[in-house]
């Protein structure tokens, strides 16, 4: 992809924007429709299928914006999710030490917010790394 | 890795941004190639090479520390 713009998410274009979008509306709709609607087995059933089609379609759609790239920019989202990857990984890790020493510490659900925080900065730092 | 890119592109009186969409990547990708901190691919250095009519070993020298690698 040829991107002339100084923009460290450059893979977050507007294409990526526009593609993505029925992924959120779904998901949207899905939320709205489990909240408002009164559950049934088949509902349920319908409300998970629309979830895992759209966080499907985000998948593809995200891969797609990153397979435009070109191939410095595709590897400093190699370098920046590696090292989310690892961090993350490591985060969890001593979060489990420290909760099996009785310490309190942060939900493991937020693992996934400190990788992309992680993966954020990475991105950025790399970015003006090769600037 | 050394390289003639910035020369090469001088003398054509390019820009990066130029150099940048001949071969399809970014500006910032030239830049990082012009300024040592990014080896190109071997495709994309094939291209620089064709680009400017020359061998890539006459664009492009890995040094002699990375001969002994």
């Amino acid at each position: 992809m040829t991107d002339r713009r100084p923009n460290p998410f450059s893979c977050f274009d507007r294409r990526y924007v526009i593609e993505i979008l029925p992924s959120i509306a779904v998901i949207a709709i899905a939320l709205v429709m489990k909240f408002s609607l009164p559950r049934t087995p088949d509902r349920r059933l319908l409300l998970v299928g629309m979830s895992a089609a759209a966080v499907a379609w985000a998948f593809v759609v995200t891969v797609a914006a990153i397979r435009r790239l070109d191939e410095l920019q595709q590897r400093i989202q190699l370098i920046a999710i590696a090292f989310a990857f690892v961090a993350t990984g490591i985060a969890l890790a001593v979060m489990s030490f420290l909760q099996a020493a009785g310490v309190s510490t942060p939900q493991a659900v937020y693992g996934c917010t400190f990788m992309m925080v992680v993966w954020a900065v990475c991105i950025f730092v790399l970015n003006r790394r090769y600037r | 890795m050394k390289n003639e890119v910035r020369q090469l592109r001088g003398e054509r009186n390019w820009s990066q941004g130029d150099l940048a969409a001949e071969l399809e990547v970014s500006r910032q990708t030239v830049n990082a190639i012009e300024t040592e901190k990014y080896d190109p691919s071997l495709p994309l250095a094939f291209k620089i090479a064709r680009l400017f009519g020359k061998r890539i070993e006459d664009v492009f020298d890995p040094g002699k520390d990375r001969k002994s690698k």
